[in-house]
């Protein structure tokens, strides 16, 4: 026998099995054991076992009470109403304890979990373990109606809500090189996970879980710690975002996908008291509630589910309706964050949909695990059905307006130029942030911590939003493309209205805040406000002529793709540090704050020095992140390579690092708190409506003859409270300010 | 489309006869005042009563590529309507073709009168009567009849095609029209070999009507009778030279021989467009070969039966 | 002279040769059924021609994809690859034989074996409608049964035609090839010992035997 093996290895073929037995096992050894460490010890991320103190296991009688609790109310009204003949109150209160008591009558719930965990006995939920015992396997329903069997972990663990990026194509944005992102050519991962962003000033590498040292004046000098991080929104637990994902191969390790929060989507009492950073011997992440509570009342994700997180972004953290301000913590509370992102939250009081009972999921139609956000988007968020629309006219045919009889026809007609949400989102909330600067922060006493400092916030039209045509294409860096339908080479907003404020009434409101909180002479406004408001006078003559020459180049044609409308944009622009190595006509790299040291000490500086030390930000300096990743990034920043000269010198010293505001506004797409009147027609058709006609691209003739329209005095004029926001004189602001 | 549809459903007052043509050709800028607004691709209103969509735009590039580009909009429709707003009893304006088309000399080669009777023998009037007029099919704002006509096919059938699919490929407006739904279109040709390339090929009319004067048959047969035989079209001569491939075989195929009209117009036919040339070389070859292998045989036989004589003697 | 009989012909090779043979004649037979499709006399309606022609097609190509895998694990695909020494010439004096010698019964100029089964023309002849034309059959055919796959234009001429032209002449090559090689079967110890031998596996050889009584042909 042993003759025989020695003998067959001499063999050719021998030989050829004896080197394919040890590619494979090497191969094992390398995924298995070698692979992951590595790339741990690389990247710096962090992984371990997962475990929760929420999940509890529960007794018999426990489970029993705490069905009974759950369904109370709706077993009492459902008695009451079975019971409502019965005219005797005491026979009738009998009737109605007797059936909240009987079997049949208690499992008839709309918590149907209850009955499937008593039947399978579980007694302690432990995340997604528990939820892959039933729903190993779930059945996808696509768009086309065709259906198809996936396996629930991959679903989600490939979903964005929990990889934040996507390697494939699907972006409806184009690089300043004119490129579509990933489109074609060698795909990058894109997403919220590797971009730093102004408007949470860091990135989900250097900001996923932190505990912050505040002292809150009510608390006399105590030390209050406090949670901060993107982690609070992403269903991942564990210590960092997804970044094995970013890799061509491998996946994040199984201690992770455990960690994935089921319940934040899918329970109906989940308690976002819950949500705060812990800390364990591998490092901070967030922590989530795994209790039998919110177990027992799974269901499909209801609007709250999906405004635990995104009302955030639309009425903001400060947003009296934000169900998660209310119930920031039992621990370590966390952080909440003045200044609305968008300033339009989707809320019975404030948005016609929601006070009619539509859900999310009835316009976001998901296909699985996999939400679609709609085809269009200035944005670099990932998507994961970017074929799938989500827009008005699933709902509303072409002709929306029924009412009156005169002006339903021409209302109609104005669907084909302008899009619902310009008429019908007349205004944002007030604490709409336009401007941040997070190079200068304030000292909030109350919180006990410095916060960057919003230096103008405004819910008004063309102050804290502005109106562009958009064919459903961004930009790299959010710009909205699109173009008049007469073609011609007027309209051009990336040199023109997403580069400059030059409202009067914004101008004096930015004016008045730096006065206030930064105590700076007449000299050194005039210097701020010029940088602010003006972004590109932060170019170089050869930078703007590159810009010029890009646009022209690149982005002209874009703009002419499809038929273009006129839709709101919410505007920002943020001041912070970048990293000037790499820099280019649109922007330059931001780099992050690290927020411990940012809120406890307000160095900013000092801040950015900490956040990039984290080891992948390094990484991202040197030479394969720099070729598999930040080249190609660079090139659809408009920029032809990516400078790996690290910001910070050999003796510790941050070199090009300036603070700097973006040079141009970023244009988000609002979409929500709709309203069910809209604007009147003399709201844009006046010499003072909203509609600057002439910027949107139009002829002089066409102005005059938009903004005096004869027909008008047969319509029904309705005063409207946002046509009065007059639309000034336009004076430069470098005149202005000189 | 739907707008004049609605129109006539509403009405059957008729406004006018043979309206006068406009002699100057600035009709652009008396038409602009209308397509202020007209133009607009989404002006329109949801009908009352019947809940339908009328849509009251016109695209002004395919009007001026269209055979009554030179009109003006109120040579067909009522002066009326130049007043803002437009007095309410316009919308019981009836229009029809024939109006214009019946009478005049220089429309005679269009065979009008023919298409009237083809209509009138369709299935769509025998079954929906007044409901189905004209505009059901054609919307006069961007009828081309260079459609028809056009140097490649694949157009041709793609723009008749479209006629009949913007009802037959919705059920809701056929339900509106009719009050039954259909079966899909799939289903009723899944018959049908190669089904896709087939639509993309030949127009539904070429197999859903018989060839009549007219241009273009108008005498939609009920859907029993339509033509469900491969050898009318794949044979040599095929019915789409009576049809489809009229205005080649008039004109190109004169010109450039049949074949090349065809191959150019990327439309092969099995069975109709053989090549000549090969088909005749094909012939001589194989005689060829049948007669050498014939010749080989009788010399081999010949050979044997001596050889045979000469070894027995 | 004597006859020794040799097992030429295994059963999978007698198998595909029919099969093969049967179908050839099914697809000339629908084909020109389709290509001359007319309405007054057709011999099988149009529809059903098509359905043979397809159905024929696809068994044709299983059958290709049989031939073409056994072929090369018996290594039977060696006796199509000729053998480059004299070619030209040994081609030049088969062709002699079959226009003349046959006539005044010379015998055959290259005598086969198990080994080597073919003359020198028929290794060419096979080796080309075997790896060449009938590959290039069943390709148009495919792309004929889906032809959105089909490349639309090539120098303004449809490609889907262009596909139909190189069918219909590799398809009317190939009826040629059958009756040639028909024929040829014929040509051997007697006009039907070929086909027997197709049928049996056994092929009846002639063999010289020199003084010593050895049989020559062998290598």
């Amino acid at each position: 026998m042993k003759n025989k093996l020695l003998n067959f290895s001499k063999t050719k073929k021998g030989k050829i099995s004896i080197i394919a037995v040890a590619v494979l096992l090497i191969g094992f050894i390398f995924t298995q054991f070698i692979y992951e460490p590595f790339f741990e010890w690389y990247t710096g991320v962090k992984n371990g076992d997962l475990t929760y103190d929420t999940s509890v296991k529960l007794s018999e009688k426990q489970f029993n009470d705490l069905a009974k609790s759950l369904t109370y109310q709706d077993r009492l009204q459902r008695a009451e109403e079975m019971t409502k003949d019965e005219k005797d109150p005491v026979t009738r209160k009998v009737k109605i304890e007797m059936l909240m008591n009987t079997p049949s009558f208690m499992h008839d719930t709309q918590f149907n979990h209850i009955k499937y965990f008593r039947d399978a006995g579980i007694l302690q939920y432990k995340g997604p373990e528990t939820c892959l015992k039933c729903h190993e396997d779930i059945t996808v329903r696509h768009s086309d109606g065709s259906t198809e069997k996936v396996n629930t972990m991959d679903d989600i663990v490939n979903s964005v809500h929990f990889e934040f990026q996507r390697m494939a194509a699907g972006f409806s944005t184009y690089g300043f090189n004119g490129k579509q992102v990933n489109q074609k050519g060698r795909a990058i991962p894109v997403g919220k996970i590797d971009r730093a962003c102004g408007i949470p000033g860091s990135f989900s590498w250097t900001g996923w879980a932190e505990l912050i040292a505040t002292k809150p004046d009510s608390l006399h000098g105590k030390i209050l710690m406090r949670s901060e991080g993107c982690g609070q929104c992403h269903i991942g637990g564990n210590y960092q975002p997804a970044t094995e994902k970013m890799m061509p191969f491998g996946d994040v390790p199984n201690s992770a996908k455990e960690g994935i929060d089921c319940l934040i989507c899918h329970s109906q009492t989940y308690d976002m008291n819950d949500k705060y950073v812990i800390k364990d011997k591998v490092g901070l992440r967030w922590n989530q509630d795994r209790s039998m509570k919110a177990a027992l009342t799974v269901t499909k994700p209801s609007n709250q589910n999906c405004l635990y997180c995104h009302q955030h972004n639309m009425g903001g953290d400060t947003y009296s309706g934000n169900v998660s301000a209310h119930n920031l913590g039992y621990e370590h509370p966390r952080i909440l964050h003045a200044g609305a992102k968008r300033g339009n939250p989707f809320s019975p009081e404030e948005d016609v949909h929601a006070a009619a009972g539509v859900k999310c999921l009835d316009c976001h139609v998901p296909e699985g695990h996999k939400i679609p956000r709609g085809t269009k988007g200035t944005d670099l968020v990932a998507n994961d059905l970017p074929n799938r629309t989500v827009a008005c006219e699933n709902c509303h045919t072409s002709a929306p307006h029924t009412k009156n009889e005169l002006e339903r026809v021409i209302l109609n007609g104005h669907v084909a130029r302008i899009a619902c949400e310009t008429c019908h989102i007349p205004s944002l909330r007030e604490d709409n942030v336009v401007l941040r600067d997070w190079v200068h922060p304030t000292y909030n006493k109350e919180e006990g911590m410095y916060v960057y400092t919003d230096v103008l916030k405004s819910g008004k039209p063309n102050i804290g939003f502005t109106y562009l045509w958009y064919n459903g294409d961004g930009t790299f860096l959010a710009g909205a493309l699109g173009n008049n339908p007469n073609k011609t080479n007027s309209y051009n907003p990336l040199m023109d209205q997403m580069t400059s404020i030059t409202n009067p009434e914004a101008l004096d409101e930015i004016k008045n805040n730096i006065k206030n909180d930064f105590h700076l002479n007449d000299k050194q406004v005039a210097k701020y406000m010029l940088a602010a408001t003006n972004t590109l006078s932060q170019l170089t003559p050869a930078m703007l002529e590159k810009r010029r020459k890009d646009i022209a180049d690149n982005l002209m044609t874009i703009s002419d793709h499809g038929d273009s409308k006129i839709y709101p944009f919410k505007l920002f622009n943020a001041y912070m540090y970048e990293d000037m190595s790499n820099q280019g006509p649109f922007g330059a790299m931001i780099l992050p704050f690290d927020y411990a040291t940012y809120y406890e000490t307000g160095n900013s500086l000092e801040a950015v020095k900490v956040a990039i030390q984290n080891p992948i930000v390094k990484r991202m300096y040197q030479y394969p992140f720099k070729k598999y990743m930040m080249d190609d990034f660079m090139h659809y920043f408009g920029v032809d390579t990516w400078s790996d000269v690290y910001p910070i010198d050999n003796k510790g010293n941050l070199r090009n690092v300036e603070p700097h505001w973006m040079r141009q506004f970023g244009t988000l797409m609002i979409n929500h708190s709709i309203k069910k009147e809209g604007l009147a027609c003399a709201s844009c058709h006046s010499p003072n409506g909203i509609l600057d006609f002439k910027k949107l691209g139009y002829s002089p003739e066409r102005v005059k003859d938009l903004e005096h329209l004869p027909e008008l005095k047969y319509f029904k004029s309705k005063p409207n409270k946002v046509a009065e926001h007059k639309k000034e004189t336009k004076k430069t602001v470098a005149l202005n300010f000189k | 489309m739907n707008f004049i549809l609605i129109l006539s459903l509403i009405a059957t007052l008729n406004v006018g006869g043979t309206k006068q043509l406009s002699p100057q050709n600035s009709n652009k800028e008396l038409n602009e005042k209308c397509l202020k607004c007209h133009s607009l691709s989404t002006l329109g209103y949801r009908d009352e009563s019947s809940g339908l969509i009328v849509n009251l735009s016109v695209n002004p590039k395919e009007f001026y590529k269209s055979n009554h580009k030179d009109l003006e909009c109120v040579n067909c429709h009522s002066k009326d309507f130049q007043t803002f707003p437009h007095p309410e009893k316009l919308k019981q304006e009836n229009l029809y073709c024939l109006d214009c088309h019946k009478d005049e000399k220089e429309f005679s080669k269009f065979h009008f009168k023919s298409i009237e009777s083809d209509f009138q023998n369709s299935i769509h009037y025998k079954l929906l009567g007044s409901k189905f007029n004209c505009f059901s099919c054609h919307d006069p704002h961007s009828f081309r009849i260079n459609a028809r006509v056009n140097q490649r096919v694949s157009e041709t059938v793609l723009y008749d095609n479209r006629i009949c699919l913007q009802c037959h490929n919705n059920e809701t407006s056929i339900y509106n029209l009719s009050g039954k739904y259909l079966p899909s279109l799939d289903e009723v040709h899944s018959w049908l070999p190669h089904r896709d390339l087939h639509w993309a090929n030949v127009r539904c009319i070429d197999c859903h009507t018989i060839p009549t004067k007219a241009g273009v048959s108008h005498l939609i047969l009920p859907k029993e009778q339509a033509l469900q035989n491969c050898v009318k079209c794949h044979s040599t001569n095929s019915i789409l030279l009576q049809s489809l491939y009229k205005f080649q075989s008039l004109q190109t195929r004169n010109k450039e021989g049949f074949i090349n009209a065809v191959i150019f117009n990327n439309s092969y036919v099995i069975g109709a467009t053989r090549n000549y040339y090969l088909n005749l070389l094909s012939f001589i070859i194989f005689g060829v070969v049948i007669l050498a292998l014939t010749f080989h045989a009788i010399l081999r036989w010949r050979s044997n039966k001596t050889k045979v004589e000469d070894e027995l003697s | 002279m004597n006859y020794h009989k040799e097992y030429y012909y295994p059963l999978w090779l007698r198998i595909w040769h029919w099969l093969n043979a049967l179908l050839f004649l099914s697809l000339i037979f629908t084909g020109i059924n389709l290509q001359y499709a007319s309405v007054t006399a057709p011999i099988i309606k149009f529809k059903n021609a098509l359905l043979i022609h397809n159905a024929s097609g696809i068994i044709l190509t299983l059958n290709y994809l049989f031939f073409f895998t056994l072929n090369i694990i018996t290594g039977n695909i060696k006796q199509y690859i000729p053998s480059v020494k004299n070619f030209l010439s040994k081609l030049i004096i088969q062709a002699r034989f079959y226009l003349s010698g046959i006539f005044n019964k010379e015998d055959h100029p290259f005598e086969t074996n198990k080994n080597q089964k073919f003359n020198p023309l028929q290794q060419i002849t096979y080796l080309k409608i075997m790896y060449l034309a009938l590959p290039l059959m069943i390709i148009t055919g495919w792309a004929l049964l889906f032809p959105e796959f089909l490349i639309k234009q090539i120098f303004g001429i449809s490609g889907l035609t262009l596909t139909d032209i190189v069918h219909t002449v590799d398809g009317f090559l190939l009826s040629i090839f059958m009756f040639g090689h028909i024929y040829l079967a014929t040509t051997g110890t007697t006009v039907a010992s070929n086909f027997k031998a197709m049928l049996t596996g056994w092929h009846q050889t002639e063999t010289h035997l020199n003084i010593t009584g050895e049989v020559t042909n062998e290598k």
